[in-house]
């Protein structure tokens, strides 16, 4: 199973149980799983017949090996076509033009349980168990990020100091006494990362800050597009188990729609997102050309998405022999074994270990 | 009936009870794993394809569903199963449903067999005395573990590795 992305204008269209993608032909060449047309004016996309414009064609998608779609053209859906997304459960993350996530079109829930939902609401709303779940996400996602960094102190890049702070940092987690305290935390130890970039990346794609809406500079073009990735990729976790999306333990439940999606994604960040970066800009994969940039913002282009979303799925795809389950799972799946041990450890079955990179 | 409270499994649930009482727990709390594992799709398609011509379905109570055929008197009930490896278990819940055609249908008599298509066999199912006795003993044991609080430990067994519920279990 794998995840579609469609990165250029078209119509997403029905016929009997086969979903077609209409849009303008591509060059021969192209990998057909990304698809993307630079068009920043907005207008409806229409497309009446396209046996009538020979620059049109209709591509079947391959339903059955799908897992979600996303959707970052400006598409069209018809009411069949999200019948049948919704009956073959595949959910379809939106984006806006900027890579920002707008919406997941959720198929109907099938999996519920009242017995789960119940524990997971009591376990919000308990704030000592509440605490003791934000806690585990934090850790889990500072254990990550150090992970990271600790590979190019390796490497001989002069990060020690920076290092040092987020041990000291770490260690602070277990006696923070509230959400907000723990939050606030959680920031410093994220800028203290951040603050490694620029000692880790050549000059060209100079950090400085974190900037998100709009990203100002390339780096954060990369991490804003790859952050709201996660956030689908999780969604579409959560959506097969019984986890309600909405109850969340880090951050507040109000904060998102799908705010557990929010807690769980912090876990996974450095390994997708960040070592994609990485790759990219370390390898010379990506250049200064695969950005746009504006007075004031800066957003990965055409190719740039390509080239992103290439080495993000792949990346997903990538397998390693589980610890406990002793089989070959893919960084995907460990995303929703995240989801399962949550389960678990609602039920009292097994407390919850957060996800920590262990190779 | 006064014996079982009322509270009557399903199959799949006597099942579950004969393999492992974490996956019986589980799926009654409507814990489920998603099942697209090739093992469920080929017993569906054995299902379908293999005994289309003589036999009806019937869904009892919405717990029990099964082909059944009429022969004189008797009534034959049969279920179509893939794997010779739990027979066991197949024939407790083929023994269920002759006990439940029996005491909560009030039909009798009833015959089980069990096929097996893809081995050419069949098995003959009764129930004598002392498996009368054993029937309400499982119900009860089967609501006992259903309504306690907590799922029961997963213990490693040799379904496991086949088991919709491995990666739950063994996470
Ligand atoms: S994996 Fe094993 S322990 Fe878990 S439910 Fe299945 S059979 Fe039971």
């Amino acid at each position: 199973m794998r995840n579609f992305y469609l990165i250029k204008n078209g119509e997403l269209i029905r016929k009997h149980d086969t979903l077609y993608f209409i849009a303008k032909k591509e060059p021969a060449n192209s990998n057909e799983d990304f698809i993307l047309e630079d068009d920043t004016i907005e207008s409806f996309c229409e497309l009446d017949d396209e046996s009538t414009k020979p620059e049109y064609e209709k591509k079947a998608l391959p339903i059955e090996q799908i897992d979600a779609i996303f959707l970052y053209g400006r598409i069209s859906l018809t009411s069949g076509a999200i019948g049948l997304l919704a009956k073959k459960q595949i959910p379809t993350h939106i984006f806006s033009y900027y890579g920002q996530y707008l919406s997941t079109i959720y198929p109907k829930e099938t999996l519920l349980s009242g017995d789960l939902h119940v524990k997971q609401a009591l376990h919000y709303a308990n704030s000592n168990e509440r605490l003791y779940l934000a806690k585990l996400f934090v850790k889990g996602s500072a254990a990550n990020i150090l992970t990271n960094i600790r590979y190019y102190e390796r490497q001989g890049r002069e990060i020690s100091p920076i290092l040092s702070s987020i041990k000291e940092r770490i260690d602070e987690i277990e006696h923070m006494s509230s959400i907000n305290e723990l939050m606030a935390l959680e920031g410093n130890i994220r800028l203290l990362y951040y603050s490694t970039f620029d000692a880790i990346m050549p000059s060209e794609f100079s950090f400085k800050e974190r900037t998100r809406r709009p990203p100002q500079n390339p780096m954060n073009a990369m991490i804003s597009f790859g952050n709201s990735l996660v956030y689908g990729e999780i969604i579409t976790a959560l959506y097969h188990t019984q986890l309600d999306p909405t109850i969340s333990f880090l951050h507040e439940p109000s904060e998102r729609r799908f705010s557990l999606a929010l807690d769980i994604a912090e876990i996974f960040k450095p390994l997708i997102v960040d070592r994609s970066i990485f790759k990219l800009v370390n390898k010379k994969m990506i250049s200064a050309d695969d950005f746009n940039q504006n007075i004031g913002s800066c957003l990965l282009n055409e190719n740039g998405r390509r080239l992103f979303l290439e080495e993000y799925e792949s990346r997903l795809q990538t397998t390693i022999k589980h610890r406990s389950l002793h089989r070959k799972v893919s960084y995907k799946r460990l995303m929703y074994l995240e989801c399962i041990k949550i389960v678990k450890h609602l039920l009292g079955l097994k407390k919850y270990e957060p996800f920590e990179i262990w190779w | 009936m006064d014996l079982v409270n009322g509270y009557l499994p399903s199959g799949t649930e006597i099942q579950y009870y004969a393999i492992c009482h974490t996956k019986l727990w589980l799926f009654a709390h409507y814990i489920r794993m998603e099942d697209n594992s090739d093992d469920v799709i080929i017993g569906r398609i054995i299902h379908e394809d293999s005994y289309k011509r003589e036999q009806k379905e019937i869904i009892i109570h919405d717990k029990i569903a099964l082909d059944f055929v009429k022969k004189g008197d008797t009534l034959v009930i049969h279920e179509v199963k893939k794997e010779y490896n739990l027979v066991d278990v197949h024939r407790l819940q083929l023994m269920y449903y002759l006990w439940y055609f029996h005491h909560i249908l009030e039909i009798w008599p009833v015959e089980g067999i069990i096929n097996y298509p893809t081995h050419k066999t069949q098995e003959k199912v009764m129930l004598n005395d002392q498996d009368e006795m054993l029937i309400p003993e499982i119900i009860l044991k089967i609501e006992k573990i259903v309504h306690q609080s907590s799922v029961p430990i997963p213990k490693k067994i040799r379904p496991c590795s086949k088991c919709a519920y491995f990666e739950f279990c063994w996470v």
